[in-house]
Parts: C-alpha cells; structure tokens; sequence
C-alpha cells in the first residue's frame, strides 16, 4: 500500500508555520540563529491548556489542530514518532528528585512519558481511534510512516490517520554535542504532523511510496541500493550530510542545513519533499536518512503526473 | 492470516522461567519485598534476584548497559535456540519491544551528578533512549531486519505485540519478537510516589481497600511467526494470537474513564477481531495495577463486555509489582505457560470486593483447567487500551 499525504504542517527552526509557502523562503541555520519559530499558540490551544504544556506538547498539539483545521478527516489513527520524547518534563522531574524532600508534585511526571503527545492529541479531538508511540532514536518518523501503511493495511475502517513525529530541545543535549552527538549543526526541535490516507492513483497526489531501513555498516550507496533505491533516478534528494556520495545540485538538499539537528529531522524533509513535489519541482523524491550511526531510514515519494 | 506464538520467554520477580513461575504461584509466593532504592528511602518492591554482573555472565552480555537493556537481552537471549533457523533460512525478522523510560536506571544517576556540578560520564547517555535499548537487544542477540521501539507507557509491550502481528500480516517480515522490558528507577519509584498510587504495603488488586501499586522490573518476549514460517522454521505452535484492539480512552492524561469506555472498546475489538463471543473467554489476565481508579474502571469495563458471566480472572501484579511496559510482555508469558499446563493464575492481595462492581478474582490456584481462549489487558498513561486473545491450538 501506498500512503497518500493529503496536508502536512511543520514547527521548525524555519518559518514554516501557517504559510501557503512554507519551504520557500528558507535558509541555513547557524548557532545564532535556530531558535524555535512558534506560532500565536492561543489561537490554537486554549490559553488555560497552554500553561500546563511543555513547549514539545504545544509544538505538536498546534501541528496536529492545524492540519485537522484545514482537511477536517475521519482520522481513525494517531500516530507518532519521538526520538526523545517530552525531554523537558523528564528533566524537570529528575531535578525535583534529586532537589526535593518529601512529596513532588507530579506534573512534570504526569507529561513525561513519550505517548504524551498522542495522548494529548486524542484528548482534545476526543479521538477512540487506534494511537501509537514510536521511538527509535532517527528512525522514529519513518517507523511511524511504515506502521500507518501496515495499519491501513489491517484495519478496513481506517482510512486516514495523523501521521507526525517530533522532538524538543534542551540545554543539557548541549553538554553531549562532540561526544554523542554531531557538533556540525545546531541542536534544534521540530513537529511536524500530517494527514495520510491510502493512495487513490488521483493526477497531482503526493503519496510515499515506501521506507526502509538499514542497520550495517556499508555505506550509504551501497545501502540504498540494497534496497533497490538508485540515487540518480530521483528528481529531488534529500539527505542527513552525505552529500559527498551524491552529485550536487540544487535538487540534492543537505535537510540538516535547513532543520538543524533533532530526532525528528527526517519528518521536517519529508514535508519539505511534500512540498517541493506539490510545486512541480520533480515527480519524485527520496530522504536519506543517517543521523546516527549504523542506522539508516530511506522514504521514497512520488507525485501521480 | 494466523499469527502463531511459536516461543515465550520472560524474567521477572517470581522466576527466569515457568517451573519457577508456576512455583510462586502454587505457593502464593510474591517477588515484592520492602528495599531502600537509591535516594527514595524504603519502597515495596519487585527485583529480580540477579545483580547486572550474576545476568551479564549468565546470558554473556559485554560491557556496561543499563539493566532495562540486560533483562531484554536475556529474555530474548532465553528463545534464540529457536531462532537458529535464520541464519539457515532467507527469512526476515523484526524485533519490536517496549519500554516506557529507556535506560533511565542508568542515566539518572549520572544526570544527578551533572545536576550536582560533580563530574560526569557523558558517554554513558548512549544508554539513555528507548531506542538505544531495543538497539543494544539487536546488538547482543540477532541482526534483525527492522528494529522498532513501542513507547505507550503501560501498554507499551501489548502494543509492540500488537504491532509485530501487524507486520506480519502486512508481509512486511516473516518472524517478529515482541514483548517489553523496564528496569526500576528513581524516577518511575518517585514518579509514582509523587501521584499518590504507590502503596506503602503490598499492593491489592481489585481489592476494595487497595491504595495503588508496587513496582517492579521485568522482561516479556515472544516469537510470532505465520504458518509459512513454521514450516521452515521447524517450530510448534504454542498458542494462537488470534485477537487484538487497540484504543484511545480520550477521557484523561492518568486517569479512566469512570464508564472504562476505552477498556471496553478495546476487549471488544479483540473479541471481533478473534471472531469470539465474550461467552468464549475462559479466563481474563487483567491490567489490575492496584490503583483505586483502575481496579475499579476496568471492573466495570470487564461488566461492561461480559455482563453478569464474568470468567475467572487475576492480577499477577501483586507476585511481580507493576513492570510498567514489560508488564504486558511478562504477563502474556505467565498466561502461556497458564494455557499450555492448563492452571488458574491466582491473584494475590485480594480480601473484599470492590463496592462498586462486587468482582471477585481467583484467589488460589487451580490445576487441571482448560484455558482455551485468553483475554489479556494492558492499559497506559496517555488513554492508551489494548487487548490480546490467545488461543489454544486446535
């Protein structure tokens, strides 16, 4: 099966936020210059709500109204990919551990675990539906992609899911940056969120048409032609620093420029993919997907011409 | 497609492996006793009676892993022979676990020290995320086609079960271990604590004065596998996994709805998908955390979908402690070994009904019983319910 995104909506570095352009006017980050660029967030979650929300929970909750505002789908799945997870609420928790006698107050526990975010999702659309967590460090949004195609697969009422992944910043990642983790971009956070359904075949669909996955050692080339993905066949390539096994050219795009670093950058480049095929800047795209070591995703999309 | 359970492996407060199970069951022995735990004081709690270096020898695992990662090692380690015939055969396997904080019980004592202004090792931060478990589990056991990491708090090895059955039945690979694993930590104990559901006594599921739950540790894996594998394989059928159904309760971040709509939705799901009437279950393995508002909500859940027939039920939480996301995979384990010999888990701690609901579990255990289909519950933080029949094979 093939999944068909219908809208997709991104919180990133970029001033990708509640444009009809969102990818057009973009830049390289730099140190100074990757702060989150956040929408007005009452207009989208009320202002009692907001107080209690971790910024990775307004990031995403507000992706999700959003993309739900504009295409108002039966959404019978939620599903979500974190690297991390509510980093933010897990750190507040540790320091009252280990600051506090006596009883805590559980707030920050409460919104520490990883399915938070779909779970805050479900609450305020009131949705039954089936509602997953995936979290495999980089892999995380396209592990999420991959179990929207197999539960489309499974379940004939559910025709359409909200598909997103996201990942939040926080000081303390700095203190690891050179050691476990690449110092070569800025450390940034992302939501991104879409709505999926399966692929009618409909002239101008963007539909993903596959993702796989690699954990050796071989490089990236060989990887991907493992899996029968030839670099030279895609119009447009988005990847996370290995450019130098790719011819450049304007349509090969090095996402970590753009997005920074976080868990969640892939699903920033797949609705960047969404959008430069939407725009007719290629009928086909592929994100390659590196950030950490030994573990590679590929997402391979399309557009019905 | 069917989805076979072809091998089953767990370790958890009460054994490494079904006699010594079925032991503290017979007896009524639980695995909870009262510890000092790190910074927290004296806590009820459930720990497998192995140090880190007694299971790294056992199970041969190198170098320095947080202990949620050495319990997913062994309890997958525990059903490799079985998997032999992947390295004979051009089968595919994933590797789908759960688990709620990672390698929290390793990290959180150096982020204490960061905290501190002390010294700290930075490297040891690679063990921090779930995922880094599931990947250590890959690295010390078989090269998986796919690894994936399940997060659903309390659910999270039900719905790493839930989704393996998925990838089967997509095609996607031929094999699929899933279960869970969690380790104790500071953080979980205190989480808890800071709730106000961890009971300072042992805890008393579906009991009516029962005051919230233990803690514990543990590991839960099966190996799910599809006719066409068996046959290459060479492996038996344990048990079928013939239903499941997964929803969001949507009521609140902690706690159930008070009509259990999400509990419901999700056992009837199960039962459609299994192609069964609730008259068919023969015996309810349930989440029964201990907590007032669990207990309580999936009793009336359990009344909601069986009515006035309610089958024989238990919660093994209070032998193990509440094993947050390994709980589903240790007790989809203990309900195995429950239908293959044929025996009524008991449930421990219980005293009076529930006012409410008036439900009474099982209470000792009984021999000589046919177990042909199995309900089992997990339910999670965030509204997250699922659901799993198995059934005996014909």
């Amino acid at each position: 099966m093939k999944l068909k995104i219908e809208i997709a909506s991104t919180i990133s570095a970029q001033r990708t936020f509640g444009s009809t352009s969102p990818f057009d006017n973009i830049y390289l980050i730099d140190s100074e210059n990757c702060d989150t660029k956040t929408p007005i967030y009452k207009e989208f979650i009320p202002p009692l709500k907001i107080r209690r929300l971790s910024p990775l929970l307004r990031m995403s909750l507000t992706t999700a109204i959003d993309c739900l505002r504009r295409n108002q789908r039966d959404i019978g799945a939620i599903v979500i990919g974190t690297g991390l997870g509510c980093s933010r609420d897990t750190q507040a928790f540790l320091q009252l551990v280990k600051s506090t006698a006596g009883q805590l107050s559980p707030s920050a526990f409460i919104h520490s675990t990883h399915n938070t975010v779909s779970g805050q999702i479900s609450l305020f659309f009131k949705n039954h539906g089936y509602n997953i967590t995936h979290s495999q460090n980089n892999l995380s949004f396209e592990l999420s992609v991959l179990d929207c195609i197999n539960t489309m697969i499974a379940e004939d009422d559910i025709n359409y899911a909200l598909l997103g992944s996201t990942d939040e910043y926080i000081p303390f990642l700095d203190e690891l940056k050179g050691i476990i983790i690449d110092d070569r971009y800025p450390l940034t956070e992302v939501s991104t969120t879409m709505i999926v359904g399966e692929a009618q075949g409909e002239l101008g669909e963007v539909v993903i048409d596959g993702v796989y996955f690699d954990y050796s050692q071989d490089l990236i080339k060989d990887v991907l032609n493992k899996n029968d993905v030839y670099i030279d066949e895609f119009d447009i390539v988005l990847h996370s620093g290995v450019d130098h096994l790719i011819d450049s050219g304007e349509n090969v795009i090095n996402y970590l420029d753009f997005c920074g670093i976080n868990m969640s950058a892939s699903a920033f480049a797949c609705h960047y993919a969404f959008d430069l095929l939407k725009k007719g800047r290629g009928t086909s795209a592929v994100i390659v997907n590196n950030l950490c070591p030994e573990s590679t995703g590929i997402v391979v999309l399309s557009k019905n011409v | 497609m069917k989805i076979f359970v072809t091998a089953a492996a767990q370790l958890s407060p009460i054994g490494l492996n079904k006699s010594e199970v079925k032991t503290s069951f017979q007896t009524k022995t639980t695995g909870i006793t009262k510890k000092d735990y790190g910074l927290m004081g004296s806590y009820y709690v459930g720990c497998i009676d192995k140090s880190d270096k007694e299971l790294c020898e056992k199970y041969g695992i190198k170098g320095k892993l947080s202990r949620t990662s050495i319990l997913g090692i062994a309890a997958v380690k525990e059903i490799q022979t079985q998997l032999e015939f992947l390295h004979t055969s051009d089968l595919k396997a994933c590797l789908i676990n759960g688990t709620s904080v990672g390698g929290m019980d390793y990290t959180e004592s150096e982020f204490f020290n960061y905290l501190g202004n002390s010294s700290f090792n930075k490297r040891a931060f690679i063990n921090h995320s779930c995922g880094s478990v599931t990947r250590q589990i890959m690295q010390n056991t078989f090269e998986f086609s796919m690894i994936d990491t399940v997060v659903t708090a309390c659910s999270s090895s039900a719905n790493a079960i839930l989704s393996g059955a998925n990838h089967l039945r997509a095609g996607n690979f031929d094999v699929a271990i899933v279960g869970g694993t969690d380790s104790l930590s500071n953080f979980t104990i205190k989480g808890f604590d800071s709730l106000m559901i961890y009971d300072s006594e042992l805890c008393r599921p579906f009991d009516a004065s029962r005051n919230g739950i233990n803690l514990g540790e543990g590991a839960g894996f099966i190996l799910l596998e599809t006719e066409r594998s068996m046959k290459i394989s060479g492996n038996y059928p344990l048990v079928e996994l013939s239903g499941w159904g997964s929803v969001s309760d949507a009521f609140h971040q902690t706690a159930s709805s008070p009509e259990g709509k999400g509990a419901t939705l999700a056992m009837k799901n199960a039962l459609s998908k299994a192609g069964l009437k609730p008259s068919q279950i023969d015996f309810i393995s349930s989440h029964g955390t201990a907590t007032q508002n669990n207990d309580l909500t999936e009793s009336i859940a359990i009344q909601n979908v069986f009515g006035s027939i309610i089958p024989p039920f238990c919660s093994t939480k209070a032998f193990t402690g509440h094993t947050l996301a390994a709980s589903s995979g240790v007790e989809v384990v203990f309900s195995i070994y429950s239908m293959l010999d044929g025996f009524y888990m008991p449930n421990l701690g219980y005293v009076n009904p529930i006012d409410e609901t008036g439900l009474v579990p099982v209470l000792d255990y009984v021999d000589g019983v046919e177990i042909e289909h199995l309900l089992s519950n997990a339910f999670g933080f965030g509204g997250n319910n699922t659901s799993l029949i198995f059934s005996k094979i014909k």
